[in-house]
C-alpha cells in the first residue's frame, strides 16, 4: 500500500517550512530524507505520519486521504519514530513496547498473548531479548533508540517513518538498524521512508533519495543518481567528491576542504 | 513484577491499609479501650461509646481513607500528565479555588462550604485548561502549569485579601483552610466518597493513554491517541477526585505527592499498577496522620496537613535521596 504526499505544503505559523512536497512510499523500498539542517525533513515526516496537517495538498495511504482515516486504523498501518524522546518516567522496555500494540488492542483491553508475541519478536530484532524487564532510563543511548525502534515494530506497521534512526548509535548498530529496515522492506513488503544525516548510510541502504534544501526538493530518484557531487554541493553549499565502495561499488561522499591538504 | 506478585502486593497493601484504620478507630480523646471497639460497633442498642464510635470516629477514619486516595490518585495523574515529578494534585489550581470557594461560602454564610468549595475547584481548574488552551493547538501541558501556577498566586491572593477585610472570620476561614477531619460525618462521607470513587475508576481507565502520553505527544498520536481530548479527559477526572476530597477535608498537602514517588518504587511505572498502590499509599498515610492529630496532643486536635507536611518532608527528602543514589 502506497503512503503518497501530493504537493502539500507545510507551515507553523506563518512560516512555511515544506513546498510542494511530493513523495511516493512503495511497498519494498527504503526512502531516505536527506538535506541541511531545517530543510524540512523532520517536517515532512509528520506530515506523512498525520501528525502535522499539510496547509495544501494532501497525503494518501492506498489511495484514501489519511486525514479521513480512523486514527487507530492509520495506527495499525503507520508507524512513527519521531527524532526526540524525552522520556523523563521510569517505564520498562516490556511497557513501552506493548505500548507498539495498541493501535490493534485499544486503550482499555489487556494485552493479549499475540500481543506477547509480537513484544518478543520485535525485541529479537532489535537485539534487546534479555532488556525487557529494565527500566528504560537505565539503558544507553543506542540501546533506548532500539527500544523504541521496537516499540514501532511491535506496531506491526506496513509503512514506518522513522525520523534519523541511526543518531547516536555506534557503527555496529547503526549498520545492524539499517540491515534490519532493508530488512523489514525487503521480506516484509514494508515502506520505509527515513531522514537522515549520513550520506554514506544513506548511498548504502536507500533505494530513493530525496534531497530537500529551504523547503523544496532539490531532486529526488533513485539513491545513486540522486547523490551526486553536482547536486550534493548545491544542497549542502560544500564541495564533495565521491569514490565507489571498495566493495558493492555504490558512492561514498567524502567531503573537499582546503584545510585538508592534498596528497 | 508477574501479575501475581502484584496481587499479593496490592492484597498486602490493603491489609496494613485496614490494620492502620481499625488502630485509627482506637484512637481519641474518649477513652476507649482498644480491646473492645469491635464488640462496641457490633453490639446493639445505644451507647455513648457507641456513638463515638459510630457517628464521630468511623466515618472520619473512612474519609480520612478515601481523601488520601484520592489525593494520591489524583497526584499520580498529574505527575504523570505533566511529566513533573513535582506535581501534586493542587497544581493547576484546584486547592485555590477550593480555598476561594470555602471562603466565599463562609463569609456570605451560605452553609454550604463543601458544595461552594467543589465549584470553586473546578472553576479555577477550567479556568486554568482555557488559559492554558488559549495558545491554540489545545493546551499544553507546559502552559497548563504557567497558567496553574498563575491562577493559584491570584486566586490565592483573592482569599488572603477576603480574610484581612473580614478578620472576625478569620479564624474560622484558617481553620479550614489547615484542613482536616474533626467536623466529618457520614453526610460529608455520603457525597465525597462516590465522587472520589468515580475519579479515581475514570483515572484507572485511562492509564494506559497516560502511559502512552509519557512517550511523547507525536508517539502517542501516532499510537491513535486522540491527545488533545485524552489530556483534558485525565485533567477532568483528577480534578473532579482532587476538587472532592478538598471539598470534604481541606487542603491536605504532601499525601498526592508524596505517596505516587513512594507508590512509584514498588510498582514502577505503568499506571494500571502505580495508580492503585499510590491510593493505597495514600490512604495509608492520612489514616496515620490523622490518627496521629487526634492522638499526639489529646484532647487538642492538631490540624491533619501540618502532621502531613512535617512526616512527608523529610519522607519525601529522604525518597529524593534514594533515587539520586
Amino acid at each position: 500500500m502506497n503512503l503518497v504526499a501530493e504537493r502539500i505544503v507545510c507551515a507553523y505559523g506563518e512560516r512555511t517550512v515544506l513546498h510542494d512536497f511530493n513523495l511516493v512510499a512503495e511497498p519494498g523500498t527504503v526512502t531516505a530524507l536527506l538535506g541541511p539542517n531545517g530543510a524540512g525533513k523532520s517536517t515532512a515526516l509528520r506530515a506523512l505520519s498525520r501528525l502535522l496537517r499539510p496547509r495544501a495538498g494532501k497525503v494518501t495511504l492506498g489511495g484514501e486521504d489519511v486525514w479521513r482515516l480512523p486514527r487507530r486504523s492509520f495506527g495499525r498501518q503507520v508507524a512513527f519514530v519521531p527524532q526526540s524522546e524525552a522520556i523523563a518516567w521510569p517505564m520498562t522496555v516490556e511497557q513501552v513496547v506493548l505500548l507498539g500494540r495498541v493501535p490493534h488492542r485499544g486503550w482499555l483491553l489487556p494485552y493479549s498473548a499475540e500481543d506477547r508475541a509480537a513484544l518478543r519478536t520485535a525485541l529479537r530484532q532489535v537485539d534487546l531479548e534479555d532488556f525487557q524487564g529494565r527500566d528504560l532510563d537505565s539503558l544507553s543511548g543506542g540501546e533506548r533508540r532500539r527500544a523504541l525502534l521496537a516499540r514501532a515494530l511491535a506496531q506491526d506497521a506496513r509503512v514506518l517513518l522513522l525520523d534519523e534512526p541511526g543518531a547516536h548509535l555506534d557503527l555496529r548498530h547503526q549498520v545492524e538498524l539499517f540491515d534490519l529496515l532493508a530488512r523489514l522492506a525487503r521480506e516484509r513488503r514494508a515502506a520505509v521512508v527515513l531522514s537522515l544525516h549520513d550520506l554514506n548510510l544513506a548511498s548504502l541502504y536507500a533505494d530513493r533519495a530525496v534531497l530537500l534544501n529551504e523547503g523544496r526538493i532539490v531532486a529526488q530518484g533513485p539513491t545513486q543518481e540522486v547523490l551526486t557531487p553536482g547536486l550534493l554541493r548545491e544542497t549542502f553549499g560544500i564541495a564533495v567528491e565521491t569514490v565507489p565502495h571498495p566493495r558493492c561499488g555504490v558512492a561514498m561522499i567524502l567531503p573537499v576542504s582546503p584545510h585538508l591538504g592534498e596528497t | 513484577m508477574s501479575r501475581r506478585r502484584f496481587a499479593i502486593l496490592l492484597l498486602g497493601l490493603g491489609a496494613v491499609v485496614a490494620l492502620a484504620a481499625a488502630f485509627s478507630l482506637t484512637v481519641g480523646s474518649a477513652d476507649i479501650p482498644a480491646g473492645r471497639t469491635l464488640s462496641i460497633l457490633t453490639s446493639p442498642g445505644p451507647s455513648l461509646e457507641r456513638t463515638i464510635l459510630f457517628d464521630l470516629r468511623l466515618p472520619r477514619v473512612l474519609l480520612a481513607l478515601c481523601v488520601g486516595a484520592g489525593l494520591a490518585g489524583a497526584g499520580t495523574a498529574y505527575q504523570g500528565l505533566f511529566l513533573n515529578p513535582l506535581a501534586d494534585p493542587f497544581v493547576i489550581g484546584a486547592s485555590s479555588g477550593a480555598a476561594l470557594g470555602a471562603t466565599v461560602s463562609i463569609l456570605l454564610d451560605l452553609g454550604a462550604l463543601p458544595f461552594a468549595a467543589f465549584l470553586g475547584s473546578l472553576g479555577a481548574v477550567g479556568l486554568v485548561y482555557l488559559l492554558g488552551g488559549s495558545g491554540g493547538g489545545g493546551a499544553s501541558p507546559l502552559s497548563l502549569l504557567l497558567a496553574g501556577a498563575a491562577v493559584s498566586t491570584i486566586v490565592g491572593s483573592l482569599v488572603s485579601l477576603l480574610m484581612i477585610l473580614n478578620d472576625q472570620s478569620l479564624g474560622v476561614i484558617f481553620n479550614w483552610l489547615l484542613g482536616g477531619f474533626s467536623t466529618a460525618t457520614w453526610r460529608e462521607l455520603g457525597y465525597g466518597a462516590p465522587m472520589v470513587g468515580v475519579g479515581l475508576v475514570l483515572l484507572w481507565l485511562l492509564s494506559r493513554p497516560l502511559d502512552a502520553l509519557a512517550l511523547g505527544d507525536d508517539t502517542a498520536s501516532s499510537l491513535g491517541l486522540s491527545v488533545v481530548g485524552f489530556r483534558f479527559a485525565i485533567v477532568l477526572a483528577a480534578t473532579i477526585t482532587t476538587a472532592a476530597a478538598v471539598a470534604t477535608a481541606g487542603i491536605i498537602g504532601f499525601v498526592g505527592l508524596v505517596a505516587p514517588h513512594a507508590a512509584r518504587l514498588i510498582a514502577g511505572g505503568r499506571n494500571s499498577r502505580l495508580l492503585p498502590v499510590s491510593c493505597l499509599f495514600g490512604a495509608l498515610l492520612l489514616l496515620l496522620a490523622d490518627a496521629a492529630a487526634r492522638g499526639l496532643a489529646s484532647p487538642q486536635e492538631i490540624p491533619v496537613s501540618i502532621v502531613t507536611s512535617l512526616v512527608g518532608g523529610p519522607f519525601f527528602l529522604y525518597l529524593l535521596r534514594r533515587r539520586s543514589a
